[in-house]
């Protein structure tokens, strides 16, 4: 089948020398159209054996086959030199600037918050929420501030100017002044008042302070304490706690050390220090030269708090500590001033 | 509080370092806030915890601690009293008046005493402590409360006419100073007087009248124990917190008083001479030491770790707590002039600081699952900002007080709170709304083209004359604020667009924006709106009033929205409920209508949503147009009708005939309508 083998060798050469798809197009009609070359061998066949025409039949189908792939091939080659021809003129300046999207931001203290929030969560804490403005039994009796102790003076809380609220506790009843929270710590036996241990929380929120603000201090600002009441809940829990906790927001080469210290509603009460993150423990105006920076107060609660609650003092056993989520931001973000997060200004607030 | 060094070592000779002191003090007891070489000395200054000062706001208090650290025991001066055979309570009469204020009033009588200077070290060592030298008689009350820390007075025995009486002052009663100044005294201010007058404001400060001078030959030393709360209250009062003060204040140890006096008598007499009458005066005894139940097991749980008996024991000797043991449990004695003592948990932070709190294993909690809050809320809230800020806004955060100005603007005047002692007066009141918030922060940030913001937060009111509890004072709300400085329509409708795409993405499909029910001062009343659902208004939105803008100073037109955080969770947590896709191909109609300027969109839109009935399934607003070449007083709206059933392919037939129904009925609706064919 000399023909069937040059017509081969033919269309082969004229379908990869095609310089267009218009002009492949024209070669594959020639050769393997329905009235092409090909069909034309084919019907010419007429006269020879059976046996033959099928061995026959069988090689031009293959031919057939091979052509398209052939031409397949042609048509993709030819396809991407036009692309490549055409799109050449859709170019555009990569360096215009994009189409202009609002972008709004979240604060500085609520990433913070929510960072802090999620480390809890994982470790199965629920959220629980109080009110800013509060009486004076939840924010001090009841965390064992004496009546006449210097944090309930005029200069550092704000009281509200209201008649005090008649509240009944442990059938005493007891006129409570209404006050500013000072600290969020006043969430703590309005929840065990409604709740039985065992559990774990933690206090997010607001607080006020009658002070006059400056680059440390600020009349508002956000804490949040945590909680936890069990049977086995132990010191050395606390400072497993507490260390991971600042681990997690400051990384694993965070180094922290633990002290004893007094707050009246813990009994241990522990202070735990974080090596100066700006001067790397060297000692600087941000630490007052001593290399290290108070973050993390708390200790074993007192069972003052927890008789002021209505536990059983005696058989009942929990930690607290309060995390100042303004100084946490301040020292992650490297905020110089306390005041900025609090200053409206969108030029603070879109950095975040 | 300050501490000599060498004093400390007088004490411990083999006290360590001033730094290695500093850090073992830090670890266990103290923070050592500063040192400073002075002379041949070195000043500790020792920040001693509230609770403390009782005992450790004096040398032997702070050597007592560093002695239990490295476990040596104190080498105290043996000071040599001699005493005449006249008995002090003849030579001295004492008449205490006020029990609760001074339960024990302890005097000693010196005479022939010569008053000089002080020697250098004692003058050096006051000095180190930040005291000034007086004389040595004024010198050595100093000197032994900076050692044991009860405060000690001296009178000049022959100023002073009859009786000793410790009593509350009268109204308006006179005192003046040892320095000179002039105080007015009242019935809550504890004194001691003598016939003609108070001496001394009790537990304060000294007088001018009986105060110790050269001339001085005989004195009453005076060493008492006052009410903590009285003295608290006065020195707070008159603005005084001396070195006495702070000590009393606290409460100290009634027992220190006799121990105390004998101590600076025998030191006047070794550095002033005279005589020393026979005895103390005292108008009280000596309480007892306290004993602590200490439960080994509680222990043990408390601090995580299986503390040794013997170790718990070893610990209570270096503190100089005695302890036997009882059955499980260990009864231990603590010295009285450790007030802060008083029950266990007080005795198990001793065995922690003195363990070490550096030394003790840190042991991840047991987890104990809690359900003890409705975290849906909580996550809730955060969706909330994080889709507000997608949408372009950035959080604030604002103080919640507000000035007069704010009060004026707010709906809720009649029910602000008001503060008692603000700081200044534009910030005596709490914020009624988020609205004067944003408009402040709007107001800050003009620089820009425009501004996007909001928060998240609580705002106050009463909302009874009798409230249960405070939680009823308060109210969370979400507010978004916008103005833009170039734009060609109100900015109410940025705002109602950044709600829509807020609410929609929650699920809420019912809430609308209807007229406002109650004028609010601070909206532009005819471009303002209430939100609302079928169930609950939602909050507010609207242009803010250029009087509002005026006195906040915003140049541009700006808007608010300000929505219930609880409805909005509320509205947001009805449940989500799969309708099917149609799998049949919809069928687009549109509608373009004249209508009189002032016909509002939701008009005709409500008369196309009723009649289309199921088949009509969206209704667009396209396009609204207004200009000259049509007819006078008209505008155009074009809406866009979509037609789909769940079920079928719709015919143009159908649809035909429901759009020929609308356009019918739009007609018929409002004469003045005219649908456009």
């Amino acid at each position: 089948m000399e023909s069937l083998r040059q017509l081969k060798r033919e269309a082969i050469i004229a379908i990869q020398s095609a310089k267009s798809r218009a002009a492949l197009r024209d070669e594959e009609v020639r050769y393997v159209g329905r009235s092409g070359l090909l069909t034309r061998i084919l019907r010419g066949l007429k006269n020879i054996s059976p046996e033959e025409r099928k061995q026959k039949g069988a090689e031009a189908n293959a031919m057939r086959a091979l052509l398209e792939t052939e031409i397949a091939k042609r048509e993709t080659m030819l396809k991407e030199e036009e692309y490549k021809e055409r799109l050449h003129f859709d170019k555009i300046d990569i360096t215009k600037p994009g189409r202009r999207h609002q972008r709004g931001s979240l604060h500085p203290l609520t990433l913070v918050r929510e960072e802090v929030e999620d480390i809890f969560e994982k470790m199965g804490f629920s959220i629980v929420r109080g009110p800013e403005i509060e009486l004076e039994w939840y924010n001090f009796d009841s965390l064992n501030l004496p009546p006449y102790h210097p944090a309930r003076d005029m200069q550092d809380t704000l009281w509200l100017d209201e008649q005090p609220m008649v509240i009944k506790r442990r059938g005493r009843q007891i006129h409570s002044r209404l006050l500013m929270r000072t600290q969020v710590t006043s969430i703590q036996v309005r929840f065990m008042e409604k709740h039985d241990p065992p559990f774990q929380i933690i206090m997010p929120g607001n607080v006020f302070r009658r002070e006059s603000s400056d680059a440390s201090h600020e009349v508002q600002f956000c804490q949040m304490d945590g909680l936890v009441v069990g049977s086995h809940a132990s010191l050395a829990n606390l400072k497993w706690i507490m260390e991971t906790v600042m681990k997690k927001i400051f990384g694993v080469r965070v180094e922290t050390r633990l002290r004893p210290s007094y707050f009246p509603f813990t009994e241990p009460s522990v202070e735990l220090d974080m090596a100066c993150l700006v001067c790397r423990g060297r000692g600087c105006s941000v630490c007052k030269q001593t290399g290290w920076i108070e973050v993390l107060p708390g200790g074993m609660v007192n069972p003052r708090v927890f008789e002021a609650a209505g536990y059983n003092p005696r058989e009942t056993q929990g930690y607290a500590f309060d995390i100042g989520i303004d100084r946490i931001a301040m020292m992650k973000y490297g905020i110089p001033d306390i005041r900025l997060f609090r200053s409206q200004d969108l030029r603070f607030i879109k950095q975040f | 509080m300050k501490f000599s060094y060498t004093w400390l070592k007088d004490y411990i000779p083999s006290l360590p370092a001033p730094e290695k002191m500093a850090e073992l003090l830090l670890t266990h007891s103290f923070e050592v806030e500063g040192i400073e070489k002075k002379g041949g000395d070195s000043v500790l200054s020792i920040d001693v915890l509230p609770n403390r000062i009782a005992d450790a706001s004096g040398h032997r208090g702070v050597a007592g601690e560093i002695g239990a650290i490295v476990k040596k025991s104190l080498k105290l001066p043996k000071r040599l009293l001699k005493e005449t055979n006249e008995s002090t309570a003849k030579a001295v009469q004492i008449n205490v008046t006020d029990k609760k204020g001074c339960p024990r009033y302890v005097a000693r009588v010196l005479q022939g005493v010569t008053v000089s200077s002080s020697p250098a070290w004692l003058s050096g060592r006051l000095g180190i402590c930040g005291v000034n030298s007086i004389n040595v008689i004024v010198d050595v009350a100093n000197y032994v409360m900076l050692d044991m820390v009860q405060p000690l007075h001296a009178f000049d025995a022959d100023k002073i006419k009859g009786a000793l009486c410790v009593r509350r002052a009268s109204k308006n009663e006179a005192f003046v100073a040892l320095d000179g100044a002039a105080y007015t005294l009242g019935p809550e201010d504890l004194v001691i007087a003598d016939e003609e007058g108070p001496l001394a404001i009790a537990g304060i400060k000294g007088g001018k009248r009986a105060g110790v001078e050269i001339e001085t030959k005989n004195i009453i030393l005076e060493a008492a124990n006052f009410d903590p709360e009285s003295i608290e209250r006065t020195a707070k009062r008159i603005g005084l917190l001396t070195d006495a003060a702070v000590r009393f204040r606290i409460g100290i140890d009634p027992n220190l008083t006799v121990r105390a006096i004998n101590e600076a008598a025998a030191l006047i007499q070794q550095l002033a001479g005279g005589t020393v009458l026979r005895g103390v005066a005292d108008t009280g005894k000596n309480i007892p030491d306290k004993t602590i139940l200490l439960r080994l097991a509680k222990t043990r749980s408390v601090l995580g770790f299986d503390i040794s008996e013997r170790e718990i024991l070893d610990i209570c000797k270096r503190l100089g707590f005695v302890a036997v043991k009882q059955g499980e449990n260990l009864k231990v004695k603590v010295p009285s002039v450790r007030v802060d003592l008083v029950v266990e948990e007080d005795l198990i932070e001793e065995l922690a600081r003195m363990h070490g709190l550096g030394h003790l294993n840190s042991v991840p909690p047991t987890i104990v699952f809690t359900d003890a809050n409705d975290n849906a809320k909580e996550k809730f809230r955060r969706r909330v900002g994080e889709r507000i800020a997608a949408l372009g806004y950035s959080e604030i955060y604002s103080y919640v007080f507000t000035g007069e100005q704010e009060r004026d603007f707010s709906p809720r005047k009649g029910s602000l709170l008001k503060l008692r002692n603000p700081l200044q007066s534009d910030t005596a009141y709490l914020r009624t709304d988020l609205a004067h918030s944003l408009l402040s922060a709007l107001a800050k940030n003009q620089q820009f083209e425009e501004a996007r913001v909001f928060e998240i937060g609580a705002v106050f009111c009463r909302t009874s004359a009798k409230i249960q509890d405070t939680t009823e004072l308060e109210e969370e709300r979400i507010a978004l604020g916008f103005f833009a400085k170039q734009k060609k329509e109100s900015p109410f409708f940025e705002l109602k667009g950044a709600l829509f795409s807020l609410l929609e993405s929650f699920g809420i499909d019912d809430f609308y924006f209807g007229d406002v029910s109650l004028e609010h001062k601070l909206f532009h009343p005819f471009r303002s709106a209430e939100i609302k659902t079928d169930r609950a208004i939602l909050g507010m939105i609207g242009e803010i009033h250029p009087r509002a803008r005026e006195a906040f100073g915003i140049k541009s037109p700006a808007a608010i929205a300000e929505l219930s955080f609880v409805k909005l969770y509320e509205a947001a947590s009805s449940e989500l409920q799969y309708k099917e896709v149609s799998k049949y191909p919809s069928i687009t109609r549109d509608i373009a209508l004249l209508v009189p300027l002032d016909t509002r969109v939701a008009d005709v839109e409500d008369v196309i949503e009723n009649t289309g009935g199921t088949l009509l399934a969206d209704t667009d607003l396209i396009d609204i147009y207004e200009g000259t070449e049509l007819p006078d007083g008209k505008k155009n709206f074009a809406f866009r009708l979509v037609f789909q059933a769940p079920d079928r392919t719709l015919t143009d037939g159908e649809v035909n005939a429901i759009v020929d129904r609308i356009i019918k009925t739009l007609e018929a609706e409002n004469l003045e309508w005219e649908v456009r064919k």
